[in-house]
């Protein structure tokens, strides 16, 4: 095997659902790329039917054109859950392995989803790279609308474009490193586009994660062996949720440590992330002790890091539990094909480990399947006997009742 | 690929420059430099100081130099870029969805006809 390419990444997701055509679904996403590409999604879902609360575990990346191995890493767990699956075994990486029944509740319990090329005009530039050049190291899409003609400003940091505090000149604090957040320069690598989600790759993550009921989301980098949860944009405290991104307030004061700004996060909700992005870790040391190590994504050894725009933290702002995984210990982007078979292994058992984590128990499908059954048929026929526009407190009938009681006073008062 | 240059001016090299806390703090706000994704930052046993990676040309590696820091200088990315191209798939082994992808994933607990042993 090698790398895929552009064109294999969207044929080997087509190759997948013409092979197990019950167990998924292709979507194609809406927003088509500058250079008019579509891209697809694929969709596992197993047991017949989804229910209500049915988590989705939606899985992307190839966002950073150079960052060659991440599309490789989901297609492969796509095509080895529906092969394990569909014929009844388990799944093994390395020193990591999944029963047949552990995965079978995945699938039939949990919704997979996998969009594993975010930014194939990028990816098909840096693989296109001709002999002459050094385009291989591109990092961002090929959007040409802000370069003005020239080639060294095309393209836009999609990671960085994200509706999350996107307007960083404004957000952050002018002491916050600059280097790290964005760049309004579209010359920059950092270059975060015209407007939160300007750009078809990042509508098209949107969207896709508004047509299921998501309840986890990473984004596969590399490199470095880290997984990183939110906040990105300062540091966490768990106590005063006026402190929050939020909050217009706090503009220019975000993005630096040790002050008096930190960026607020529910305590369930920390520790949910920071169980989760514990259990990735494992998944992937598990299989051949990588070492990978979990974290929140300001912090870089006693440093901060600062984003904004950046997909985690949009995640979480839609109350999705979201990560960043890194892959790759080495320094390098472009591992050989065999040093990325075995990343392939680490990642792939990382994201399957979290699945299992969260996939929900026979008792909590139960439940969701009672309190759907109360919404459907009790719940929402009340609600349509009491609309809120009919009843509310500027509802017609509210409104009568009203005139009502003031008809009725004045009688009473020219009795008195 | 035999017929790719080993060398072109402005390749990027993968660096290793030791920081002290602020070093690190003041070559991160630097625009000129790239730091790959997520940067890479390894600190010392002892929590001082830190091995941060950068990429970086070789222009910029004596201005480093002459800046104090010290460099040491790793593989040439861009041109390991350009070598990687081999291992990029030709064509379209999978037949625009014709022919499904294999898993590398260990099949555990089925035989070999697919049916759980």
């Amino acid at each position: 095997m090698t790398f895929l390419n552009v064109v294999e990444i969207e044929s080997a997701l087509a190759g997948l659902h013409n092979a197990y055509p019950a167990l998924t679904q292709l979507f194609e996403l809406p927003n088509e790329t500058a250079e008019h590409r579509r891209s697809h999604a694929l969709l596992i879902r197993g047991g017949g039917g989804s229910f209500a609360c049915r988590p989705a575990f939606v899985f992307v990346s190839g966002v950073h054109a150079r960052e060659w191995g991440g599309p490789d890493i989901l297609v492969n767990l796509a095509a080895d859950v529906l092969e394990a699956y569909s014929t009844g075994a388990g799944l093994a990486y390395g020193g990591k392995s999944f029963t047949s029944n552990q995965l079978k509740q995945i699938v039939e319990r949990t919704d997979i989803v996998v969009f594993p090329d975010i930014n194939p005009d990028g990816r098909a530039y840096s693989m296109g790279a001709p002999a002459n050049t050094g385009q291989a190291m591109w990092r961002k899409n090929r959007n040409t609308a802000s370069s003005n003609n020239d080639p060294s400003k095309i393209g836009v940091d999609v990671n960085r474009n994200y509706d999350f505090l996107w307007n960083f000149p404004v957000a952050f604090s002018p002491a916050a490193n600059p280097n790290t957040l964005a760049s309004t320069d579209p010359a920059s690598d950092l270059f975060h586009g015209m407007g939160p989600f300007s750009e078809p790759e990042s509508r098209n993550v949107r969207w896709l994660v508004e047509q299921f009921n998501t309840r986890y989301f990473v984004d596969v980098h590399s490199y470095t062996g880290d997984v990183l949860h939110p906040w990105g944009s300062d540091e966490n405290q768990t106590t005063d949720p006026s402190k929050s991104y939020s909050n217009p307030a706090w503009n220019g004061l975000r993005g630096v440590a040790g002050d008096a700004y930190q960026e607020y996060i529910k305590p369930n909700t920390l520790a949910t992330h920071q169980a989760a992005a514990g259990v990735i870790r494992d998944g992937i040391n598990a299989v051949r002790n990588q070492g990978y190590v979990a974290k929140q994504g300001f912090w870089l050894w006693a440093q901060s890091y600062p984003t904004s725009g950046a997909s985690e933290d949009w995640g979480l702002t839609r109350g999705i539990t979201s990560f960043v995984i890194e892959f790759n210990k080495n320094t390098d982007f472009f591992p050989t094909w065999a040093e990325m078979e075995l990343m392939i292994a680490d990642v792939d058992a990382g994201l399957l480990a979290l699945t299992d984590w969260a996939c929900p128990t026979w008792w909590q499908v139960l439940v969701c399947w009672i309190r759907q059954w109360f919404h459907d048929h009790l719940w929402a026929p009340w609600k349509k006997l009491w609309p809120k526009d009919l009843w509310g407190p500027y509802g017609p009938w509210t409104r009568f009742v009203g005139v009502v009681e003031q008809v009725v006073r004045q009688i009473f008062r020219s009795r008195s | 690929m035999s017929d790719q240059p080993a060398e072109l001016d402005g390749d990027l090299y993968v660096v290793s420059v030791a920081v002290e806390r602020g070093q690190a703090s003041e070559l991160l706000s630097r625009r000129e430099f790239d730091f790959g994704d997520h940067p890479n930052i390894e600190p010392d046993a002892d929590g001082r100081a830190a091995r941060l990676t950068m990429f970086v040309s070789k222009l910029q590696i004596e201005t480093l130099r002459d800046e104090g820091f010290i460099v040491v200088p790793g593989v040439n990315m861009s041109a390991r870029g350009r070598e990687r191209l081999g291992e990029v798939g030709q064509g379209d082994r999978f037949e625009g969805g014709l022919t499904a992808p294999k898993g590398i994933g260990r099949k555990i607990g089925c035989d070999v006809g697919g049916k759980p042993s």
